[in-house]
């Protein structure tokens, strides 16, 4: 597990190029993601051969249902609207590999697909997201949603800062829908987000970089 | 305990945002245009040995970029971040006769800054720009473009 991890990590250093936090980057562009929150944490490193594709590997740790989850991610722009000053998406993404019980030798056919769409401006962002997992015997649906503002509007190349708040539903944890404020923020290749989930008591943090 | 929790949460999402919005008010240029500039009723004490070439409303640096080759200027729908931009710096970057690219996200504007001599065609501006990503509403032409 920590080899795969340093050699995926390795692989990503080892490229050159320059970074933003979409499911699929520009053509021949990488991402990294690393996010962490009260159900998971999760590293995330993707190829875009074409501004429509992503293919890369995913690996979650994730505490509610006490699995690992090692696999391959494709990411798929289905459709995009470009507006004078807003944009729309419509994004499927779909992730197969092995699940591995906390503490338990042995791994199982594991795999995931989620739907996700979103609009923004330059001043508004607003996203939804439906994911389903099948993580050897726990299968769940969840859903998640985001609003956000940017307090200014920056030129290109600034500090960018959105607020933003995340509604997230998971119907069989003990408390379903958990609500988390948070702060994202946005400078050239990089993008940090901060924030806390109420009902978990828990801290998010996020980051991504582009290639 | 756990609304002070969410008091400290809520106040430091503010506080991390306040440094920035006071920075971008600083760096706002968008009530002057640098290219109407006149030497002739500037104080230049110090500078009459020399003279300045042609400034443009983005920055000195980009001096370099608006001599020389002709210019194509883009009207692009979809631009709403840093990473559109990114992206559309990547894709014309790789063409032989751009010399460099310039981004307006206010006014979804994409400034293609051609070497001497070279051309290209508003069929090749449009596929670069779907390839990037996003559309093409038209394009005007500068500079013998």
């Amino acid at each position: 597990m920590a080899f795969r991890l340093v050699l995926i990590l390795v692989i990503i250093v080892s490229l050159s190029g320059t970074v933003h936090a979409r499911p699929v980057s520009y053509p021949g562009g990488w991402t990294f993601m690393q996010k962490s929150n009260g159900s998971y944490s999760s590293i995330h490193a993707h190829y875009s051969p074409t501004a429509s594709d992503s293919i890369g590997m995913y690996i979650e740790r994730n505490w509610q249902e006490d699995i690992t989850f090692t696999g391959v991610q494709y990411n798929r722009l289905v459709k995009r609207w470009n507006g004078r000053k807003s944009q729309a998406n419509f994004y499927v993404k779909a992730g197969v590999g092995q699940a591995q019980p906390f503490g338990k030798n042995g791994t199982q056919i594991a795999g995931f697909t989620e739907l996700a769409m979103d609009w923004e401006t330059r001043r508004w962002f607003t996203e939804y997201r439906i994911r389903a997992t099948d993580y050897a015997d726990n299968q769940s649906i969840h859903h998640s949603g985001r609003l956000g503002i940017a307090p200014y509007i920056g030129n290109y190349g600034d500090l960018h800062t959105w607020l933003m708040v995340q509604v997230e539903n998971h119907p069989e944890s003990n408390k379903p829908t958990t609500t988390t404020p948070l702060v994202r923020l946005f400078k050239g290749v990089q993008m940090l987000e901060l924030g806390y989930t109420i009902e978990h008591e828990e801290w998010l943090a996020n980051w991504i970089v582009r290639f | 305990m756990k609304t002070l929790k969410i008091i400290g949460a809520f106040a430091s999402i503010i506080i991390l945002s306040q440094p920035v919005y006071a920075q971008q008010n600083e760096m706002n240029h968008d009530d002057h245009n640098h290219s109407e500039m006149n030497h002739d009723q500037m104080n230049h004490d110090g500078h009459d040995d020399h003279d300045h070439p042609e400034m443009d409303k983005e920055s000195t640096s980009n001096v370099s970029i608006t001599t020389g080759g002709p210019t194509i200027v883009a009207t692009v729908n979809g631009l709403v971040c840093d990473f559109c931009a990114q992206a559309l710096k990547k894709v014309f970057q790789k063409e032989e006769a751009v010399k460099a690219l310039t981004v307006d996200l206010d006014a979804g504007e994409v400034r293609i800054f051609l070497k001497e001599g070279q051309m290209l065609s508003n069929a090749v501006v449009a596929k670069l720009i779907r390839k990037s990503g996003y559309s093409l509403v038209e394009t005007q032409r500068e500079g013998g473009a």
